[in-house]
């Protein structure tokens, strides 16, 4: 009997240091997908309880739904403006070419049964075109990247993993560093800070698009404190995430494309 | 159903694989009880000569599938579990509903214990809170999954 605990850790040896049992996680996935949705069934109730309910209040919603986008329209239009105008003023600079990102809209349907591997599961996958190495963003931020596409879900890193890091830059003054998870959802750390870098708390870090794995200039965290380490000559930088890690439902999967009009094409 | 057929062990054990992957708020999973364990544990109580350790590896599988991280780590935990129990199995017949929690309270830390260390082969994070606490609610959560599951399948 005690042979299958060995067989199981065998078993675990082999799925940690090499790639043999990827197959058959895509394979499983199949039946895996189907069950995890099931036990959402909560939300389903949720739902229609809410569908019940609210008719009446439907009508109140849309008319503040339709002010909400009649504000978001207008903050769209002047932010094509200063797009146009960032592009030209590019141009003028021969600049590299801008990047469009384009979304795809994904729900929360699973997360890790282990609450120190910070992994969800999406219902994206790869019948929808989701790529290994996208990125996800929620509303207010960046959330983390795919590490594993399956048929029609997807495995997502966040970026609060304890195993995930990423480039980011200062979006005030342009500063890179490297923002670590520590497996925490609502702390992520700045590796390597020296003490004559110019950061104050308050700063939004943006992503730098350097690494080319997320694209640049999605909101990650807040820098909200700044302390000296005894004995070590860096500081220890705390960041709070932007994204609402644990709570977000719904979320975007970004892909990037060039955008139109090359830039500085004539140069050449 | 003094046969426990195998249409309601898997019944129940479908409810705690639905219980141990419902998603939850991040700080409540650190004290999610070990319900698939709990209930793996209930049929290799109820029936040691027929759910043994190989039960509880196929289960821990299972888990470990719907984990999605790596393959064998919960059927250790299950496996290993189920051995020392079935020795046990003697003994632990004679416990009361307040010793069998306390007995459940060591055997989930065990599988805490087992799978929080294999992780280190890959993922170099330890916890205390997520070591001890599915412990303490599995203990708590033992007596009524018990005579839940007692009263279903009147014994």
């Amino acid at each position: 009997m005690l042979i299958l605990i060995f067989v199981a850790f065998f078993l675990l040896l082999i799925d940690a240091t090499t790639q043999w049992l990827k197959p058959v996680r895509i394979w499983f996935s199949g039946t895996v997908t189907p069950v995890h949705s099931l036990a959402l069934f909560p939300n389903w109730a949720d739902g229609v309880i809410d569908d019940i309910s609210s008719s009446l209040s439907l009508k109140e919603k849309n008319k503040l739904q339709n002010i909400e986008l009649l504000i978001l329209k207008a903050r769209l239009q002047k932010m094509a403006e200063l797009s146009s105008e960032n592009l030209r003023l590019r141009n003028l600079l021969h600049a590299s070419e801008l990047l469009q990102n384009n979304v795809l809209v994904a729900e929360l349907i699973g997360q890790s049964l282990d609450p120190l591997s910070h992994t969800i599961l999406i219902n994206r996958g790869e019948d929808y075109g989701v790529f290994k190495g996208q990125a996800i963003l929620d509303s207010e931020g960046l959330m983390g990247q795919v590490i594993e596409v399956y048929k029609s879900s997807s495995k997502a890193l966040l970026i609060s993993d304890s195993l995930h890091a990423m480039p980011v830059k200062i979006s005030r003054n342009g500063m890179r560093f490297v923002a670590e998870g520590n497996g925490n959802f609502r702390n992520l750390t700045l590796r390597y800070v020296s003490p004559s870098s110019e950061i104050i708390v308050g700063d939004l870090l943006v992503s730098s698009g350097l690494g080319k794995r997320y694209p640049a200039g999605y909101p990650v965290g807040w820098i909200t404190s700044i302390n000296p380490i005894k004995g070590s000559p860096y500081l220890n930088v705390n960041v709070k995430p932007t994204a609402q890690l644990d709570r977000s439902r719904y979320m975007l999967l970004v892909s990037q494309s060039i955008e139109k009009f090359k830039v500085g094409q004539d140069e050449k | 159903m003094k046969n426990n057929g195998f249409f309601y062990v898997g019944i129940t054990l479908f409810f705690g694989l639905l219980l141990q992957i419902f998603p939850i708020n991040s700080v409540t999973a650190f004290w999610r009880p070990q319900f698939l364990l709990m209930i793996t544990i209930y049929w290799v109580f109820k029936n040691p000569s027929q759910y043994g350790v190989g039960f509880a590896w196929l289960i821990g599988i299972i888990l470990d599938i719907f984990a999605g991280e790596m393959y064998g780590r919960y059927a250790i935990g299950f496996s290993f579990c189920a051995y020392i129990l079935i020795i046990l199995s003697k003994r632990i017949q004679h416990f009361n509903l307040l010793h069998q929690a306390l007995l459940m309270f060591f055997v989930v830390l065990l599988n805490q214990l087992l799978t929080l260390s294999v992780s280190l082969l890959y993922r170099p994070s330890w916890d205390l809170v997520a070591l001890i606490a599915p412990a303490i609610t599995s203990a708590f959560t033992w007596p009524i999954l018990l005579l839940f599951l007692n009263k279903i399948f009147n014994r």
